[in-house]
């Protein structure tokens, strides 16, 4: 919202144009080291070794995979194809959703909790870019709505309280808590560094690339004879 | 006598008013046109002749500044721009000759990117341009109406001088154009196109083509 979406993200009408990542099995790897990276996370977070780890591991498991799957159901619905990226996303918004009731919730209302934050990652990344905002890696939709949806049904599914709606109300005003304070205080401090500082490269910057302008090399050589930017013609630019 | 005479004082009565690339477009019109007409048609003369929006803000002065100095004395007129020995005209066209040579590869270089886009997206990217040159860039008067002339094709070359520096921008401001109307990645790709499609002219020219990018 202060940075900006990167050029050409959206048309001149405001139309969301896609910019596709550079390699696929990359996506894949990096949702996969999260998904295993969770385990430790939610097992972890219980602070001391007992039996309830192995539920707590299961209910993770399960409400990524119920993610992954519920992102690609929603996409059957909506009569648009199944994307590999939205299938990673989703597990990891399963993931996510099952954070904050990992360890009260029994396993059938883990994988509800998972398929459903799986879903809202879809639907939560439409809606920002209708929105005309540019978030590169869903991680709004993934983090935040899945977030807050998993933190609500945190107080839905509690074991042995089921459905007890003073439960969700406590886990709502935690979420509105969080989303106040951290919009507030997030907002200012970027409106602060991007009017200070400075927050965004120059659009010179983006026309070679931040792995040129930033790092002294080209990301992709392989591809080099395809692009305006060569490995031997990199000393000969200009520094900016 | 009478046909240099008028032409010493359109050209001396316009000399304040106008660039070198104008003032040489102007005279070329007045001596094709106007020169060996009986009558003066000095306000039709000048809607053909001022190009620019900026030129054409100062008609009523320049028409008034061309019947003043039809009374002024032949003294205080400057020589003939045709006469060889003041050669004053053919230094207006030589200084278009070295422009035109100077940004050729540049000119090049951003017809080829243009010529990937087709008449009206390249319409549009031009018109880009044209609204954020000011805001964007820093050139004087002389560059932005040899630029604007040079885009709106009433000029085949950039008569003025750019360094490297605000070609590097104004192709940037270009890219950002293209990246809006198509997307960064085929801007991209038609980036390195039109690279490759100028770089044996570049060549030829010892012009280093990563001097603009």
């Amino acid at each position: 919202m202060v940075l900006g979406p990167r050029l050409g993200r959206f048309t001149p009408e405001g139309k969301a144009r896609e910019l596709p990542g550079h390699n696929l099995n990359y996506v894949a790897i990096g949702g996969l080291l999260l998904w295993f990276g969770w385990f430790g996370f939610n097992g972890g977070s219980t602070l001391a070794a007992g039996t309830d780890i192995g539920h707590i591991l299961i209910n993770t498991h399960l409400a990524g995979a119920a993610g992954a799957l519920g992102a690609l159901f929603i996409h059957l619905i909506l009569r648009q194809p199944a994307l590999m990226t939205s299938g990673v996303n989703g597990s990891i918004a399963g993931l996510v959703a099952i954070t904050a009731g990992c360890a009260t919730m029994d396993i059938p209302y883990a994988v509800i909790t998972g398929a459903i934050g799986g879903a809202i990652s879809v639907l939560g990344n439409q809606y920002i870019q209708k929105k005309g905002l540019d978030d590169v890696v869903g991680a709004v939709s993934v983090h935040g709505f899945a977030g807050a949806w998993g933190t609500l049904a945190a107080g839905l599914f509690l074991s042995g309280h089921l459905f007890d709606l003073h439960q969700v109300f406590v886990q709502l005003t935690g979420v509105v808590a969080a989303f106040v304070w951290v919009f507030i205080t997030a907002t200012v401090m970027y409106w602060l560094i991007a009017n200070t500082a400075g927050m965004r490269v120059s659009t010179m910057h983006e026309q070679r690339g931040l792995d040129i302008t930033e790092h002294g090399e080209i990301a992709y050589p392989e591809f080099s004879h395809q692009a305006a930017y060569t490995s031997e013609k990199l000393n000969k630019l200009e520094k900016l | 006598m009478k046909e240099v005479y008028t032409r010493r004082v359109v050209f001396t009565a316009m000399r304040p008013f106008l660039d070198d690339a104008d003032l040489l477009a102007a005279m070329t019109i007045w001596q094709d046109k106007y020169a060996r007409q009986t009558t003066y048609a000095f306000t039709q003369f000048l809607s053909e002749s001022c190009r620019s929006t900026e030129i054409r803000r100062n008609r009523p002065s320049i028409l008034s500044a061309i019947f003043k100095t039809l009374e002024s004395s032949d003294q205080s007129l400057l020589p003939d721009p045709l006469n060889v020995e003041t050669n004053q005209f053919d230094a207006l066209v030589e200084s278009q000759v070295a422009y035109a040579e100077a940004n050729h590869v540049f000119v090049q270089f951003i017809e080829n990117m243009l010529s990937h886009l087709g008449e009206d997206l390249a319409l549009k990217v031009t018109a880009y341009l044209m609204k954020h040159l000011n805001t964007k860039l820093k050139l004087d008067i002389k560059q932005t109406l040899a630029l604007k002339a040079w885009m709106h094709k009433k000029t085949g070359s950039l008569n003025a001088t750019f360094d490297n520096k605000q070609k590097r921008e104004l192709i940037n401001i270009l890219y950002i154009a293209i990246c809006e109307y198509i997307g960064p990645v085929k801007a991209d790709q038609l980036l390195a196109s039109a690279l490759k499609e100028t770089e044996l002219l570049a060549k030829t020219q010892a012009v280093d083509l990563h001097d603009y990018l």
